[in-house]
């Protein structure tokens, strides 16, 4: 897919903005490129977010994948931290994985090469 | 985030959406003779599309309402022949492709520019379905196609040459869009719903001072309907009960949730399928659909050709965007300029300028009803001035003035607040 390195990129801009402004004591990022897929990996230190909360992101992470959509508005993808913008991403991965433990936050997104 | 009481297939929501096109399709054909209608659609093709050229004036009622209803019917039958998922931005395209087909979009004028977007994809080696939806909101140039070949009539370029020279210029319109219009985006931040109105403003802008360096007028031109009010108030009072009803049921016949729906600011992406469920989508495209027509009928407007494209544009952006919280200060805005300006508040450009000035309608949604007002008061001023520039080739004239109005007010709105 064309751009593949700059989406992948803003992915984590417009996420790391996302859980900065959290305030986080540690955020660690990290990029696996495997052989089919991108594993993206967020682990963000000293937080709180409540359950719904969680859940909530979750689900629009995890809505489905929309290329024809991505490949209009990804250059939106940037600083804001609305529900709709992480639904841009939302729209751009495969999947996204996340749970809280210690007052610590983990993210797993997936985005299958084409 | 609610989920739907009914979950609806793609087929399924295919087929809400065959809803209105199916209609005028059948009122069409009830209403006139085949030959009638042919000849009707005919006349729709060869004539030179610049805004605002009023499809049911040019082709009759019958006739309009059959080009509409045909081309928007193709447009869903892509959509899923393509296996496109049918989320908000698929239903704002088809929306929007429906309404400009009453001025300006017909079963012929568009179709170099799905060509240019073949191209494209054969070209970058993608796969076209994932630059269809750009290519469908790209026929804001079809005009342009018309145009060309019309402009070549009676000069020394023959028939066949004309027509290639303007099927050529669709084409070429078609295969750069995907790449122009998303690169626009930054221009207005997403703040503009209409990024290919403004993206085809610029193209529309550059080939038209083309043109008239070489000698050919390009002149917006105003062709419009006046006999049709009743049927057209009748028609969508009624297929905006149809469309709510639908979402109603599909919700689990309940309005829960649509809270959350109106509070969205509703900033490129928002698209409420996505976010708020199909249900809830429909019954917002029903209740824009009345506020659209209240809007009208207090403005005094008489419903032709472009008043109800622009409506069903506006419905269409009610999966994408525009809710009334974000989009009545806009109006508002839009009205107050039309009352202390020179225009007539009543006439169809300052009506459909107020419809399709729902384009701001983010700004409203992101920092409240007074920037949305004035947005709409600086949208009209701007939109009635620009269309000059490109000779009404670009049928998102609006889209072209949000993009203008909001770059430059955002900022401004930015620097006043502390939170910026």
């Amino acid at each position: 897919m064309k751009n593949e390195s700059r989406k992948i990129s803003r992915i984590i801009d417009e996420l790391s903005t996302h859980y900065l402004d959290k305030n986080p004591s540690k955020l660690n990022i990290n990029i696996d490129s495997l052989d089919d897929l991108f594993k993206i990996s967020f682990e963000v230190y000293d937080v709180k977010y409540s359950d719904d909360e969680i859940k909530l992101m979750l689900e629009i992470l995890n809505e489905p994948r929309l290329p024809a959509v991505e490949t209009y508005y990804w250059t939106l993808t940037s600083e804001s931290t609305e529900d709709s913008e992480l639904s841009l991403i939302g729209m751009m991965i495969d999947k996204a994985e996340m749970f809280f433990e210690n007052s610590c936050l983990y993210v797993y997104l997936y985005r299958y090469k084409s | 985030m609610l989920k739907d009481g009914i979950n609806l297939n793609e087929k399924q929501k295919a087929l809400i959406l065959c809803i209105l096109p199916g209609l005028f399709i059948i009122i069409g054909l009830l209403m006139d003779t085949p030959v009638n209608i042919v000849k009707g659609i005919y006349n729709i093709v060869i004539t030179p599309d610049l805004l605002i050229t009023d499809y049911v004036y040019v082709g009759g009622l019958s006739a309009a309402l059959v080009n509409t209803g045909l081309l928007s019917l193709i447009n869903v039958y892509l959509l899923y022949r393509l296996n496109i998922k049918i989320a908000g931005t698929a239903i704002a395209a088809l929306f929007m492709i429906t309404g400009f087909a009453f001025f300006g979009k017909n079963i012929v004028n568009v179709w170099p520019i799905y060509l240019g977007g073949l191209l494209h994809a054969k070209y970058h080696g993608i796969k076209f379905k994932n630059i269809a939806l750009i290519v469908m909101f790209s026929t804001a140039l079809a005009p342009m196609v018309s145009q060309i070949i019309h402009l070549t009539q009676g000069t020394s370029i023959s028939t066949p040459i004309g027509v290639m020279i303007g099927v050529s210029v669709g084409i070429f319109v078609g295969f750069i869009m995907p790449v122009l219009a998303p690169h626009m985006l930054s221009f207005h931040d997403g703040y503009n719903l209409y990024n290919v109105g403004f993206t085809a403003g610029i193209i529309g802008t550059v080939l038209t001072s083309v043109m008239r360096g070489f000698g050919l007028s390009v002149k917006p031109r105003m062709i419009l309907s006046t006999q049709h009010d009743m049927f057209f108030t009748v028609f969508f009072v009624i297929y905006f009960i149809i469309i709510f009803s639908v979402g109603f049921i599909v919700n689990g016949s309940s309005m829960k949730g649509y809270k959350n729906l109106i509070r969205r600011p509703g900033r490129v992406v928002t698209d409420f399928t996505q976010l708020d469920g199909y249900g809830l989508t429909f019954m917002n495209i029903g209740i824009m659909g009345f506020i659209a027509l209240a809007y009208i009928k207090i403005s005094g407007g008489v419903m032709n050709g472009p008043i109800v494209g622009a409506m069903i544009s506006l419905t269409g952006f009610s999966a994408f965007g525009n809710n009334p919280i974000n989009t009545i200060p806009v109006i508002i805005g839009v009205l107050i300029a039309a009352i202390t300006n020179i225009w007539n508040i009543n006439s169809t450009s300052v009506i459909i300028d107020g419809l399709f000035g729902t384009t701001l309608a983010p700004i409203a949604g992101a920092y409240g009803p007074i920037y949305g007002i004035i947005a709409g008061f600086l949208h009209l001023s701007v939109v009635m001035n620009i269309g000059d520039l490109h000779g009404g080739m670009n049928l998102y004239n609006n889209g072209f003035s949000g993009g203008i109005v909001a770059a430059m007010l955002v900022p401004i709105i930015k620097s006043f607040r502390k939170d910026n």
